[in-house]
């Protein structure tokens, strides 16, 4: 079967101009999404530049497998929370969209518009145009709007991924999202996009996806579809979604309580599952492509008003014990986030955070612009996530952004306080408990304290393959790299072998690594826990107790960086495997800077 | 032209989803009269599989465009997909046949093999397509990079030997598509009753969300 072709759409904002790339060898190399990106941000974006300004790119990724292995759309760029590699990742209609366009190596944006605008993309119509009508708007308005609008211009259905306006006013952590419930939340995505004056990408493709060999594809395909593994799969994920790691996690000091002060409080107890479940569950909603669906959608209705949205792990599982709510309070709490257009994970430890500097007096109640921040207060929550996402008020625009920056204006007492890694929330998987086993993720994570940032991971963001979707496949074929090989060799036309796969994870893995490395990354001095993961025990509820020893910790993360990250000692990539894998190009711009062994 | 059926041949039994054993998913046995594909709305969760074995069974490759049931999402505000294919009206109510200036109507139900058919020896194709505008729910398809003429759902039977067997049935992993005998309460069918364009769905299903719009996540919510 002849290869297939990789195109990239490159739009360049600053000229309004856009063409289409044959990125096919790069592709072959890396595979798409974050893999091409590693190449695009080294090659395109100079070290040191500004990630707010205009040489930042911004890759809207897709891979020749998204929306066969779930549709997991890649965000990457130089992320302005950390200034080093920063990803983002979404599901829903979009990256489909890409892909039925035949976009299948994703859209890179560069410059900056001379005002805001919204990307039109449909199949090879593509058009850079005004957005002042929606610049403001929140994002469920935003994304709204502009789909009817093109509803009624076109006949067709766009998909639609925007920012709120928390991009629009560059808080370092504002997402993007699409579909409103599938958020490319981390490492400030959407300050990228609104620093751009990008407000929206809205792709329709009617084309059709290009693969090698359809009917292998649909053989593959069939097989997951219809298989009983997927059926019991399905039968977890849609009908509880993601609602249930909170509860396990919470009640065994696995995640944030009180601002990671506690490993238990009763108050984990109303963060209930099945309650949720029965109260509130609409329907359950799902990607492009995907078997077993997990997106559980609520809508309350209540004296308080009605609410609708998602609660999941990652834009909850921070927040609610964290600053003393459960499921009841975050429904209002956990849609507003994302109105706004922010990182509910990074929120969840800036807004615990700000409670405990509240509660002894390091901030006031000047500071916050009138808010009375006591904890658990919805209302008062509510109150300050506006402020934060609109940058008003002393404390509010210091959150804004992020603890590092926030230090210089809150001042050396509020560190303590601060429950982070690389100068990100850590408020989840709290990295006190080794059975749930995050700390050594986080704190060796060259993307800043993010669970996942290792070599698999790097593979099934580059292909893409959700991780969600993937356990069936695992199941099926035997593991995720051998499903993700025999569907790469029946859409591309390739004939990749298992050790191809190997290197091509650990390369994508390495070059993510070098971006860091190349923006002043250094492991040796960066990857750290902070203070309260040494000082402070947190028990759970049945008398187990967590914390981590300095000298065990320093023992630990060694072997971390050899045996799962295939780095050395010091956590850097190692000489040798760069040349084998074809990344020795970094070795005359990382050695100069001590970045290497 | 398509083969005729061997007469007093039976129709051999056709199961629904013959892979898939157990887990409450068991096969059920079709209906070997008139039938039609029904869709559970509120179980669709817009995952646009049963696109990808419509295309596949009809055209060789997988094109949800080229598919003839299509799963659109909305946003009502919360997300929700929603689907729509040709329910196999009864005669007085089937516009496309009525709207079809031949004569005979190269768009029609056959009596023999219990489905839709589109006659593309006759059908007038792109220039024409006054059926697609007559279908209330726009069931009748059209892709003009992949077919001259519009197409619409003949549960599977693509050579009209009388072999029906809809593929987005046994591959939909929700279990929300069924294929069953056409409602005919009282000899009467209604299925026109169930011929509605998704927009127009969405529209119903958005009613749940009361008061929510569809522009805000919270009513009054937050402002």
């Amino acid at each position: 079967m002849a290869e297939i072709q990789f195109r990239l759409l490159e739009v360049d904002l600053t000229h309004e101009t856009s063409r289409a790339i044959d990125v096919t060898a790069d592709v072959k190399k890396y595979l798409g999404a974050r893999g091409l990106a590693n190449k695009l941000i080294w090659d395109l974006v100079p070290a040191g530049a500004d990630p707010l300004g205009p040489e930042n790119i911004l890759h809207v990724g897709v891979g020749p497998l998204t929306g066969l292995i779930g549709t997991k759309t890649i965000l990457s760029f130089k992320s302005p929370l950390t200034g080093w590699a920063g990803r983002s990742a979404c599901s829903g209609y979009i990256g489909e969209e890409m892909v039925k366009a035949q976009y299948n190596a994703g859209i890179l944006v560069k410059g900056k518009a001379r005002r805001p605008v919204y990307l039109y993309v449909w199949d090879d119509k593509v058009e850079v145009r005004p957005a002042s009508d929606l610049w403001g708007k929140w994002k469920q308005e935003t994304e709204v709007t502009l789909r009817d609008r093109l509803n009624k211009e076109t006949g067709e259905m766009f998909g639609v991924l925007c920012i709120g306006p928390a991009g629009e006013n560059l808080v370092r952590y504002a997402n993007a999202s699409v579909e409103f419930v599938h958020s490319a939340s981390k490492w400030g995505c959407g300050a990228v996009m609104g620093s751009k004056n990008l407000k929206a990408v809205a792709v329709r493709g009617t084309k059709g996806p290009a693969y090698a060999d359809h009917r292998k594809v649909w053989e593959l395909f069939k097989t997951y579809a219809t298989s009983p593994i997927t059926a019991l799969r399905k039968i977890d994920e849609s009908r509880w979604g993601h609602t249930t790691s909170m509860p396990s996690l919470l009640r065994y000091a696995g995640e944030g309580i009180k601002n990671n002060h506690l490993g238990y409080h009763e108050i984990v107890e109303k963060s209930n599952h099945l309650e949720h479940n029965l109260k509130y569950f609409a329907w359950t909603d799902g990607c492009p492509g995907c078997a077993a669906s997990c997106f559980v959608p609520f809508f309350k209705n209540s004296e308080r008003g009605a609410f609708g949205g998602e609660i999941r792990h990652d834009n909850c599982g921070g927040f609610n014990a964290n600053t003393m709510m459960d499921f009841e309070k975050m429904t209002e709490v956990s849609s507003l986030e994302n109105e706004l257009g922010m990182d509910g994970e990074e929120l969840g430890g800036l807004v615990a955070w700000a409670m405990d500097l509240y509660e002894h007096g390091i901030i006031t109640r000047e500071d916050l612009g009138g808010i009375d921040l006591r904890w658990g207060d919805v209302d008062a929550t509510c109150a300050l996530l506006k402020k934060i996402a609109y940058k008003e008020g002393r404390a509010p625009a210091a959150l804004a952004e992020g603890y590092r920056r926030a230090y210089e204006v809150f001042g050396e007492q509020s560190r303590w306080y601060a429950f982070e890694v690389h100068g990100c929330a850590a408020p989840t998987y709290d990295i006190r408990n080794k059975k749930v086993g995050n700390g050594l993720p986080f704190a060796t994570s060259h993307n800043g304290a993010r669970i996942g940032a290792g070599v698999d991971i790097a593979l099934r963001e580059a292909a893409t393959a959700c991780s969600f979707a993937i356990p069936p496949f695992e199941q099926i074929w035997g593991s995720g790299e051998e499903a993700i090989r025999v569907f790469l060799n029946a859409a591309c036309g390739w004939n990749l072998t298992t050790d191809d796969i190997k290197d091509i994870s650990l390369r994508d893995y390495y070059f993510n690594r070098c971006i860091s490395l190349r923006e002043g990354y250094c492991p040796s001095v960066d990857d750290q826990l902070p203070p309260r993961a040494f000082d402070e025990t947190i028990t759970d509820k049945y008398g187990k107790k967590w914390v981590w020893d300095r000298a065990e910790f320093e023992e630990q993360k060694k072997i971390y960086y050899q045996h799962y990250l295939n780095l050395t000692e010091k956590g850097l990539p190692p000489r040798e495997g760069l040349a084998r894998l074809g990344l020795d190009f970094v070795v005359p711009v990382l050695e100069p800077m001590g970045a290497l062994d | 032209m398509p083969e005729a059926r061997e007469a007093g041949k039976p129709v051999p039994e056709q199961r629904s989803r013959p892979q898939a054993e157990g887990w409450g998913k068991e096969p059920y046995p079709y209906p070997k009269g008139p039938a039609a594909i029904e869709c559970d709305e509120m179980k669709c969760v817009g995952c646009g599989i049963c696109q990808m074995a419509c295309s596949m069974q009809h055209f060789g490759v997988i094109n949800k465009e080229l598919a003839r049931i299509q799963v659109r999402k909305y946003l009502l505000p919360l997300p929700k997909g929603v689907q729509m294919t040709c329910v196999q009206c009864a005669e007085e109510e089937r516009e496309c046949q009525k709207a079809c200036p031949q004569a005979p109507p190269a768009v029609y139900f056959d009596r023999d093999t219990l489905h839709m058919v589109v006659d593309v020896e006759r059908c007038l194709g792109l220039s024409c397509l006054l059926c697609v505008d007559a279908c209330p729910a726009r069931a009748m398809r059209v892709y003009r990079a992949g077919s001259d003429t519009p197409f619409v759902c003949d549960l599977c039977d693509t050579d009209n030997s009388g072999q029906r067997d809809p593929q987005c049935v046994n591959v939909c992993p929700c279990g929300a598509l069924s294929y069953k005998s056409i409602s005919a309460r009282f000899g009467y069918s209604i299925q026109d009753l169930l011929r509605k364009h998704p927009d127009e769905k969405a529209d119903l299903i958005a009613r749940r969300l009361y008061p929510l719009t569809k522009t805000s996540m919270g009513n009054p919510g937050w402002r």
